[in-house]
């Protein structure tokens, strides 16, 4: 690792690649049944217990933008702590914990839709894929503004 | 809102509410009176009307559930029986920790209603604290309000005021 690099968690939303600071990352658990909390949005379909702790859980899909989907053998719960916040983040797949030099990093795209563009950082090129990296607070700030 | 400095909730005295395949919880002193569902059948409430029933999974989860016992909720208004699969009064075991915790912040500030005041961990499990008081009230809202729209008359709302001509 170089040393203007940060560790990420690599993890898939639909077909694109999202990054997210490892920091931030307490676990990551296979998809199993949430509980359902009774008048909750869509964005926000349940909750999770993991070792003693209450997780609400984040439909990803939903808050980038895209259609939500049944879980699949690669669905995952990204468990991510911010500030008092503990979220279960609901991604189609976890790749990998990368580093990447955040010098490199680029602008937004224009072209990208507001319901992503508004929670990251910027983008990278890491091997052949586009990564977007997501900043924790924008994420929280987003979810917010959605409910 | 449960803040630190509040003492905590405890767990002790809960009913144990089965709506479908999800159980809830609830203090006991919000139910006035537990009765198999056949019982209602004649009960008239305050007003010498026929008791009003809510079915609380169709009211929680908007998906139909087997009902077979009614717990009767004394509002400020009139009596409601909210129709549930099975109630029973919760013997905590000792290993679980009778502490409920505040809803996450930001389920709190999602939500709709103040139907859940909070949750308690059981073998790994979130169990949902209901106020059943609340529910009670706003059912009976919503219900009236249903009303009104059937009869095309109106609706008047809290914080709106009231034209008198």
């Amino acid at each position: 690792m170089c040393e203007q690099a940060e560790a990420y968690l690599l993890f898939r939303v639909a077909d694109e690649h999202y990054a997210l600071p490892s920091a931030s990352v307490h676990e990551i658990v296979r998809w199993r049944a949430a509980v359902p909390v009774p008048g909750a949005p869509p964005i926000l379909p349940g909750i999770l217990v993991q070792r003693g702790v209450v997780y609400t859980v984040v439909d990803t899909r939903l808050l980038f933008g895209f259609a939500t989907t049944a879980p699949e053998r690669a669905t995952r719960y990204v468990l991510f702590h911010e500030d008092e916040h503990r979220l279960a983040l609901l991604v189609d797949a976890v790749l990998d914990l990368i580093a990447l030099d955040l010098t490199h990093s680029e602008a937004i795209p224009a072209t990208l839709p507001v319901a992503r563009a508004r929670l990251l950082r910027g983008v990278v090129h890491h091997t052949d894929l586009l990564v977007a990296l997501i900043e924790p607070p924008e994420l929280l700030a987003a979810l917010y503004a959605e409910m | 809102m449960i803040s630190a400095t509040e003492p905590p909730i405890l767990a002790n005295h809960m009913l144990r509410i089965r709506l479908g395949a999800q159980t809830f919880l609830a203090h006991h002193t919000h139910v006035a009176q537990v009765l198999p569902i056949a019982r209602l059948r004649d009960m008239h409430d305050e007003r010498g009307q026929p008791m009003q029933q809510i079915r609380l999974a169709e009211l929680l989860q908007h998906t139909p559930a087997p009902a077979h016992h009614a717990l009767l909720i004394a509002t400020r208004r009139r009596t409601v029986a909210l129709l549930v699969t099975a109630v029973d009064l919760w013997d905590l075991p000792s290993d679980i920790s009778p502490v409920v915790q505040p809803l996450p912040p930001v389920l709190r500030h999602a939500l709709t209603h103040a139907w859940i005041t909070g949750i308690l961990i059981a073998d790994g499990q979130p169990l949902q604290l209901l106020n059943l008081r609340q529910i009670a009230q706003d059912a009976l809202k919503q219900a009236a309000q249903g009303e009104r729209e059937q009869r095309g008359q109106p609706i008047n709302r809290s914080d709106e005021p009231v034209s008198r001509n």
